[in-house]
């Protein structure tokens, strides 16, 4: 079965693709293509997953797109969290305002340090991830974040040129034109599967690497074969150890919300506008105007960014240390928080390049075969 | 080994490969055997038992069934967990990897909780973060169900979140990667696994041709729109619905949770009480997990109270020098939550033992501010300004008193100041100007000296302020004797406090605080009902008390003008009353209430003591019993030493005999009582609201002089004027409005009659306030009394007013034989005006608005979510023109019916008009 769109159905959109189609026609056939681990990159990556799953996937699949895959399933994943934060945001806060004055303004400061709580989930979620993933690439060679371009070829559309008619005998025939739509990219991983790792698109110098600094051994015959079952190893480790701390370092970020002496960040730089503003007076020119203004936004960003700060030291050291006058559990819990974000971390990176390493030398370990030489005597 | 193997297998491996690539002309079948030559080579089935086959499936649909989900949910835990330790060990799968993610969600979420826990105080919010997870959670999985999933079961026929179990055991969804669906799981076996019955519910004609396929494709297209439209709904929907299920089940559960802490109070007290009192201590099992959790508490818990005061008094502090600092640092860390004004009470005492009133620890910092003082004193003098006396020389002069730098003495204030003029005079004496001066001009200066002395140089002036003192070794054995009494009191109290706010405190779960929310709400509930007013009228009404007693008026005239309205608004509030009174007093205890808040007699002293309140049996008695008797056992405990500790004792068990009022002990107690007052005096007032209008209302329509109780004398104009304002006044005003309403010293009269008609009593023997006779049938004797009684009470705290009337020489109303001394303070008259049923409202509106609000808001969101996806669903899975279907085939067919039928008419119409023709023809013949 073939989706069948009729003149009528074909969009604009549909047009855009035919015209840039039949200029792809002329190019040659694309190859995925791995690209280098760098923070530019990653946030491109970051970035056109999140917005075509908020502009292209979701109208994609909402028509039952026969093109729409598991990779846009998965990348529309992203909606929820971000439309969801907001919608959180907006349940602690938006109702707010209708409230009686008293009223809401206990509730809006109750609400900002919720609103506080999911941004810095979210923050602390992302951020917390190189923590993992960067020492075990500096010490393993993987970097399970490796983002590559992938190419997808859909489904070629198929175009009626007449509208359907039944003929005398009833059938409903149609003359077709099938077109081919334009390459899909997808920003992917190149080691998001530990099944199908895409070895096919690494050097074969990568495995030198991976064998080296696993110490396999260097100038091997069959590194990749080698080096396979560590790169595997590392993939199922890293990845544990990135998931779980992450989610317990969310954890902290919104344990930091709710410490310390928010309420007066709030109360001085959020909800007071017009703090240590110079007015400006009808009489000054356009040019002194505008430099009022910049340096009241200056002023006021530099004294809001101080504050924070101010604001973040009061409140971090509260987490650790426990709210003043806090006795056991209370007065620890903060600081058990912290040390298990930290602990499942360390652990982790730990667990990952020492059984990384510890393959590497139980392979070396097993001296029947050197496999630096070529040839060997029995 | 196993290197061997696998260099050997690649070796292998590759010879194959190079012959394959070399050898284009050898037939492969000379080097593998293959089966394809002996298929071609038979004509019949090949057989098949010797071949190696692959096994038979094992993957298969996940079927519902409540039960099995319940078992299969365990599984899956179970399998999480094994899936984060395979990833840790390096033997995870893509489909564990994908679970770790769950697992570390749960992981997060429930750190979070725990440490949210620890920034709540009461019980309830700590166990709602908990069930915010849980909510969350529950959300995260309900929605699909409930907004996705089901609907569009309903309406396509099929569940686009099937669910199946791969051959390796893992738990899938069928229609997660469009692109690989495992369609061979839809047997047939069941209905919900047919692919024939789907495309029946589908409409897809019977007869097209590979319908299944069809099937498939619209089955294919169906899920992948219901998937996108769960992802694109789910932001929404999640957090409101937890947001909505968290609210619901926290109405169902505070109660419950209410209920748990008053009983865990009532146990905990009586094991108290005859631990104390009847000195039978209970077994207790040490071995339960809630003893080994405090064992561990106490290993990570500060040091305790005798212990603190041990280390304070030790060798480290003996015969040194302490500061203000230490001490104070002292007696916070023991004194926390002691009760009013035992800190300092500790504070004086300490210090008192530590050093005499008028003796002063003098070292060399003391020194120094000393000298400074003297300089600032000598500012400009001669003495200075000619260099006879250097700061230098004064400090000498000091430090020659007190010997070497680094020790100190303790001085008496007076011996201090003799001795540095006496310095000075001797300095002065053997000062070469002096003694070159004659001996007129030296007593001219001696004698100026002594003038400075007596004028500028007092004790007073010239001393610094000590703020230090010295662990002397009869000191620390004072301090050290009374560790362990203090210690057992602050144990016992903080335990009894703690026991008492379960039940007492002001945390939102505590069953007083319980009950004021259910009584603002219920007040509110009766006065503005959801029906009867909107949301937009109730907004203006907020802090605007005016406009709440306007719009009160109205309705509490609608509701008494009813008989059955009126006894189900009495009732109601009647049950809150006496609902409260027996959580608070006990059982069947409810009586003892108004001897608990009138009191008997004075004490010898002509003082009140906290025995006032004491009424046998009720769980407040047992509480004030152990108070004072944790506090006597305090003062026993300290033995001879009580003159020490005097304050202290004071603080907390008051001395023997006057000024009880100021102990700790009292001042709990009291705190208890003014509760329970507060609540049920806000009762009454609305109880007595609702008889006046009620009585109000009847004396209106039927004119019968009963209703004005036993004012006769009132003439029927004065009455309605009156009731009137009695009506507005019950509602809102407070006794000082009183005075200034009517402008009572100008009519003393009116006021009185003001009294008699509204807080009226009735004559004979029983002297209490006068009630209607259904309010008081609805009420119940018990609850009428209180009622009668706090009316009456009020009656002379309005009309007796010390503050407003005494000056005027007049009091409106007869007292009678005693004055109550209950009224005598403010906060005792403020008590027992009680809340004005107007603030009270004012705050029951301003909940119950915001309360609605947000639920308006986000029930509202959620159900524009609900409705949007499901009104989708009628937009998905169209069928395209291509598709056959059912409706078309039943038309078609019975479109070649009726052709069919009316081919038969014809040709029997036909046959009939020959067979008449045959017929005239052979009539004709004839």
């Amino acid at each position: 079965m073939i989706p069948k769109v009729t003149n009528e159905m074909v969009s604009r959109g549909a047009k855009r693709q035919e015209v840039s189609k039949s200029n792809k026609q002329k190019e040659e056939h694309e190859e995925p293509k791995v690209l280098t681990s760098s923070i530019n990159n990653r946030m491109l990556a970051g970035f056109h997953r999140t917005s075509n799953a908020f502009l292209e996937y979701p109208a994609k699949g909402l028509k039952g797109d026969i093109n729409s895959n598991f990779y846009e399933f998965l990348a529309m994943g992203r909606v929820p969290y971000l439309i969801g934060s907001g919608t959180f945001i907006g349940v602690f806060n938006a109702a707010s305002k209708f409230f009686d004055s008293r009223g809401a303004q206990k509730s809006k400061k109750i609400g900002l340090k919720l609103a506080a709580g999911v941004i810095f989930y979210a923050l602390a979620k992302t951020l917390s991830k190189d923590l993992v993933t960067r020492p075990v690439a500096w010490a393993t060679g993987v970097d399970i974040e490796q983002p590559y371009l992938n190419v997808i070829y859909p489904f070629p559309k198929v175009i009626l040129t007449e509208p359907p008619k039944p003929n005398e005998a009833g059938e409903k025939g149609q003359k077709r034109i099938i077109q081919d739509l334009a390459p899909q990219y997808q920003y992917q991983k190149l080691w998001e599967s530990v099944e199908f790792p895409r070895i096919d698109l690494v050097e074969p110098e990568f495995f030198d690497k991976v064998a080296r600094k696993n110490g396999l051994g260097e100038n091997l015959n069959n590194a990749e074969g080698e080096a396979k079952p560590i790169l595997k190893n590392v993939i199922s480790t890293a990845t544990t150890a990135q998931r779980i701390s992450s989610f317990l370092w969310a954890a902290c970020g919104v344990a930091l919300a709710a410490c310390g002496d928010w309420d007066q960040y709030y109360d001085t730089y959020i909800s007071n506008t017009k703090l240590g503003k110079t007015p400006i007076n009808k009489d000054m020119t356009w040019k002194e105007k505008l430099g009022v203004k910049i340096s009241n936004g200056y002023n006021k960003t530099k004294n809001a960014t101080l504050a924070l700060k101010d604001a973040f030291a009061s409140s971090a050291k509260e987490l650790y240390n426990g709210a003043p006058g806090s006795k056991g559990f209370k007065k620890h819990a903060g600081k058990g928080l912290i040390f298990a974000a930290l602990g499942s971390t360390v652990f982790g990176v730990a667990n990952t390049i020492i059984r990384a390493r510890s393959m590497g030398k139980n392979l070396c370990d097993e001296k029947v075969i050197d496999k630096n030489q070529d040839s060997m005597v029995v | 080994m196993a290197t061997v193997n696998k260099i050997q297998n690649q070796t292998a491996f590759t010879q194959r490969a190079n012959i394959d690539q070399n050898s284009n002309n050898v037939a492969m079948e000379h080097l593998i055997p293959l089966p394809r030559r002996h298929y071609r080579n038979h004509n019949t089935i090949p057989n098949s038992v010797n071949m190696i086959k692959p096994e038979p499936g094992q993957g298969h649909l996940i079927r519902g069934g409540f039960f099995r989900s319940i078992g299969r949910f365990f599984k899956n835990r179970v399998y999480d967990v094994k899936s984060v330790y395979n990833g840790y060990t390096g033997k995870a799968n893509d489909h564990q990897l994908g679970r770790t993610n769950d697992v570390g969600l749960v992981l997060g979420g429930t750190g979070i909780a725990a440490f949210l826990t620890t920034r709540r105080v009461a019980t309830m919010p700590k166990h709602m973060e908990f069930i915010g997870l849980a909510s969350f959670l529950t959300s995260m999985a309900l929605w699909p169900k409930i907004g996705i999933f089901g609907p569009a079961r309903l309406v396509h026929g099929f569940d686009a979140d099937k669910r199946y179990i791969d051959d390796q055991g893992r738990n899938k969804s069928v229609f997660q990667d469009p692109n690989y669906v495992p369609f061979d799981l839809y047997t047939g076996r069941k209905k919900s696994e047919n692919l024939s019955a789907i495309g029946d519910y589908m409409g897809i004609a019977k007869d097209a041709k590979n319908r299944d396929d069809i099937t498939k494709d619209q089955m294919r297209k169906i899920a992948n729109q219901n998937h996108t439209l769960w992802m694109l709904t789910s932001g929404f929907a999640v957090p409101t619905l937890t947001a909505l299920l968290c609210n619901g089940f926290e109405r169902v559960y505070e109660p419950f949770i209410v209920g748990q802490k008053a009983k865990k109070h009532d146990k905990e007290l009586n094991e108290m009480y005859s631990e104390i009192v009847n000195g039978i201590t209970s077994q207790k099992n040490t071995h339960s997990p809630k003893s080994v959790m405090k064992k561990l508490q106490r290993a990570i818990k500060t040091k305790s109270v005798s212990e603190k005061i041990a280390e304070f008094t030790s060798v480290k502090n003996l015969n040194k020098v302490l500061s203000e600092s230490d001490l104070s640092k002292l007696v916070n860390e023991i004194t926390t939550d002691a009760g009013h004004g035992v800190s300092e009470a500790l504070a004086e005492d300490l210090s008192a033992i530590l050093i005499k009133a008028d003796e002063i620890v003098v070292d060399s910092k003391y020194t120094e501010d000393l000298a400074k003082n003297i300089e600032s004193k000598f500012q400009g003098h001669k003495l200075l300004k000619n260099g006879i006396l250097t700061l230098d020389e004064i400090k000498t002069i000091l430090l020659e008193q007190n010997g070497t730098k680094d020790s100190y003495s303790v001085l008496n204030k007076n011996d201090i100041t003799d001795k540095i003029l006496n310095g000075i005079k001797s300095k002065l004496a053997s000062s070469s100007e002096i003694k070159a001066a004659g001996s007129m001009t030296r007593e001219a200066v001696l004698a100026r000296v002594q003038d400075l002395a007596t004028t500028k140089f007092t004790t007073e002036n010239i001393l610094p302020k000590s703020t230090k003192f010295v662990m002397t070794e009869e000191a620390a054995n004072t301090i050290n004797s009374i560790g362990a009494t203090l210690e057992t009191y602050l144990t016992r109290f903080k335990k009894l406090k703690d026991i008492n706010a379960l039940k007492m405190g002001d945390l939102a779960d505590s069953q007083n605080a319980f009950y004021w929310g259910k009584l603002e709400k219920a007040f509110t509930n009766i006065i503005y009902p959801h029906n009867v007013i909107t949301s937009k009228n109730l907004k203006t009404l907020i802090d605007n008390p005016k406009a709440i007693e306007a719009e009160t008026i109205k309705r509490l005239e609608s509701i008494v003008r009813n008989d059955g309205d009126y006894k189900k608004v009495l009732s109601e509030i009647n049950n809150l009353k006496m609902g409260y009174l027996k959580a608070m007093l006990g059982d069947g205890m409810e009586e003892q209430y108004t001897s608990l808040v009138k009191g008997s007699s004075p004490n010898g002293n002509g003082c009140w003591t906290q025995r006032n309140y004491r009424t046998n049996g009720t769980q407040i008695d047992k509480f004030i019993e152990l108070q004072t008797r944790i506090a006597s056992d305090f003062r026993a405990g300290i033995g001879n030493k009580s003159g020490l500790f005097r304050n202290l004792i004071n603080a907390i068990a008051g001395p023997d005999g006057w000024n009880y009022s100021t102990s700790v002990a009292h001042l709990e107690t009291m705190e208890n009582v003014s509760k329970v007052e507060n609540f049920v005096t806000a009762c009454d007032r609305i109880i007595h609201t609702l008889d006046l209008y009620r009585r109000t209302y009847l004396f209106e329509t039927t004119g019968d002089e009963r209703y004005l109780g036993d004012t006769g004398f009132i003439n029927k104009q004065w009455a309605s004027k009156l009731f009137k304002e009695g009506k507005a006044n019950t509602l809102s005003a407070h006794s000082t409005d009183f005075f200034a309403k009517f402008g009572a010293l100008n009519k003393p009269e009116k006021f009185q009659n003001y009294l008699k008609l509204i807080y009226n009593r009735t004559s004979g023997t029983d002297s209490l306030g006068f009630l209607d006779s259904l309010t008081s049938e609805t009420l119940g004797p018990t609850s009428s009394r209180i009622t009668r009684e706090w009316i009456d009470k009020l009656r002379r705290l309005v009309g007796n007013d010390n503050k407003n009337w005494q000056y005027a020489g007049f009091w409106v109303d007869d007292l009678g034989d005693y004055a109550n001394e209950m009224l005598q303070t403010p906060e005792a008259r403020y008590r027992a005006q009680g809340k004005s049923p107007v603030e009270l409202l004012n705050q029951g509106i301003k909940k119950s608005y915001n309360s609605n609000k947000w639920l308006r808001m986000f029930g509202g969101l959620f159900i524009g979510v609900f409705s949007l996806s499901i009104l989708s669903q009628f937009f998905f899975g169209k069928k395209d023109s291509t598709i056959p279907l059912e409706k078309d085939r039943i038309a078609r067919i019975k479109k070649e019916e009726r052709a069919e039928r009316r081919q038969n008419k014809i040709a029997q119409k036909e046959a009939e008009a020959k067979a008449k023709q045959i017929e005239m023809e052979a009539a004709n013949a004839n």
